[in-house]
């Protein structure tokens, strides 16, 4: 299916769970080395005495990882579409060397063709968990159907 | 000159002032960076512009490099809201703009205070290319003080 067929197909309260993606203990330092270098996203010392207390990703990674599970599924081609941009993102959790990520996506406002417009947007919201099943990241993507 | 900063040199959530702006950044976007972030997170190959995810990343380099480095920052609670209003490509230069929107003290942790942000993303044709406002936090300097 074309992506711009589904998203216009969507309906409020559809549902979809993702492929799994995971992450390791060299990626972390090497994602926060690019894109966010701090102590804490670095190495397991620069963690300790801080709120995080070891290693965490950079909360940009956790959402590239969430990229990823979104961009891995033709059924619901999410990644392919135009994202205006995104509400109400919350880093919940750390997420640690290991972890393995599981999303879902649930269609919370069915958007429309007209007018062009950020409230005619179709609104998702994307909830990032880990093995555990602990809420690490949400947020609410705009995506609009032209 | 050269020597590691001290913890009590950094700004502390105490040191932020609502109002305040700050201009900084010189990010390039090569097409090995597109390619590299591409191949990593599974995305289209071969393309010329940066997902914005990607666009979030090298605001966030900018940012840690010009002024978290500077800072007692604790890491983020979030994004209230981020716009992408242009399509960032290969050979564009990307630059900030911050603006200190307002602060609290963290409910439970004495020691961690909020700052809320604005921050605008131009590229070097001097067209806004993304906004965003969050929330960032930071050690307070005298967790005893009022909150």
């Amino acid at each position: 299916m074309r992506a711009a067929e589904w998203l216009a197909g969507l309906r409020v309260g559809d549902v979809h769970d993702f492929p799994p993606v995971s992450v390791t203990a060299e990626a972390i330092p090497r994602f926060a080395a690019e894109y966010d270098p701090q102590p804490f996203h670095l190495s397991e010392e620069g963690a300790h005495g801080t709120i995080f207390e070891h290693l965490a990703a950079s909360g940009w990674h956790t959402a590239a990882l969430t990229l990823q599970a979104l961009a891995a599924d033709a059924a619901w081609p999410v990644a392919q579409v135009h994202w205006l941009g995104f509400d109400a993102l919350r880093w919940k959790l750390p997420v640690r060397p290991g972890d393995r990520l599981q999303v879902r996506a649930i269609c919370e406002a069915a958007g429309v063709v007209e007018p062009a417009e950020e409230s005619a947007a179709t609104r998702l919201r994307i909830e990032t968990f880990n093995q555990a099943g602990d809420l690490v990241m949400s947020y609410v993507a705009l995506l609009r159907t032209d | 000159m050269g020597a590691v900063m001290g913890i009590e040199d950094k700004l502390h959530w105490e040191d932020f002032v609502a109002g305040e702006t700050l201009a900084y950044g010189d990010q390039r976007v090569t097409q090995a960076s597109i390619d590299a972030y591409a191949r990593e997170f599974g995305l289209a190959p071969n393309v010329a512009v940066a997902n914005g995810w990607q666009v979030c990343g090298w605001c966030m380099r900018m940012m840690v490099d010009n002024f978290l480095r500077r800072t007692t920052s604790m890491g983020s609670p979030g994004i209230d809201r981020l716009r992408w209003l242009l399509p960032v490509r290969v050979g564009d230069c990307l630059s900030m703009h911050q603006q200190t929107l307002n602060k609290a003290r963290h409910p439970r942790r004495r020691n961690i205070g909020f700052v809320n942000s604005r921050f605008e993303v131009y590229n070097q044709r001097n067209e806004r290319v993304l906004w965003m406002e969050s929330g960032g936090m930071f050690l307070v300097r005298h967790p005893e003080a009022g909150a």
